[in-house]
């Protein structure tokens, strides 16, 4: 299941992290919700496996 | 692939910045003065009234951001909403997050633990 999980700290600084998708559809999801938020200080891929959903993704990972 | 983002809050949405307030039991007007120390108010185009001797004024800035501005004196004001506007902000983003969420038809769970509110957002398409 695709979730989106932010935490808001006290400090009032936020994180989001992203889980379930796959290829680069996390970007896609929540880049309207990135940019309506403010301005992104830092992003990390996660290690868990990148999965194609297709020929064309396979080549955009090999890139 | 799934990632980890950091943002730096910015006030954007009015709307997300009401919804805070009400929050805070505090109220937003529109082209008002905000009140400091010694009668060194502020004009804002939108003014959060405190329930202390000074308000907090909001202009909107070049990058058509809101810049918040106030008189951090006695510590009236961050009482209210936090050193440095913390508690405002954070709340700020739970709501501003909660809107577009929704607007996507997306589901909204929010839960506070300790200090923290965290959001799980889902719902999303297959």
């Amino acid at each position: 299941m695709k979730i989106i999980k932010m935490t808001f700290k006290a400090d009032g600084k936020f994180t989001l992290e992203t889980s379930g998708f796959k290829g680069t559809a996390c970007r896609e999801a929540t880049k309207t919700i990135e940019a309506a938020m403010g301005e992104v200080t830092g992003r990390t891929m996660k290690a868990e496996a990148c999965q194609a959903t297709g020929v064309q993704q396979q080549q955009k990972a090999g890139q | 692939m799934s990632h980890f983002t950091t943002i730096k809050t910015q006030i954007k949405d009015i709307e997300a910045v009401k919804a805070a307030c009400a929050e805070l039991g505090l109220k937003v007007e529109k082209d008002a003065i905000a009140r400091g120390y010694y009668g060194n108010d502020l004009k804002g185009e939108y003014v959060i009234r405190l329930k202390g001797p000074y308000d907090i004024a909001l202009n909107r800035n070049a990058t058509s951001t809101f810049d918040l501005a106030t008189d951090w004196y006695a510590g009236h004001v961050e009482r209210e909403v936090g050193k440095e506007y913390r508690r405002l902000i954070q709340l700020y983003g739970v709501h501003k997050a909660t809107i577009e969420a929704r607007r996507k038809g997306w589901q909204v769970q929010r839960v506070q633990r300790g200090e923290e509110i965290h959001l799980t957002i889902i719902g999303l398409p297959v």
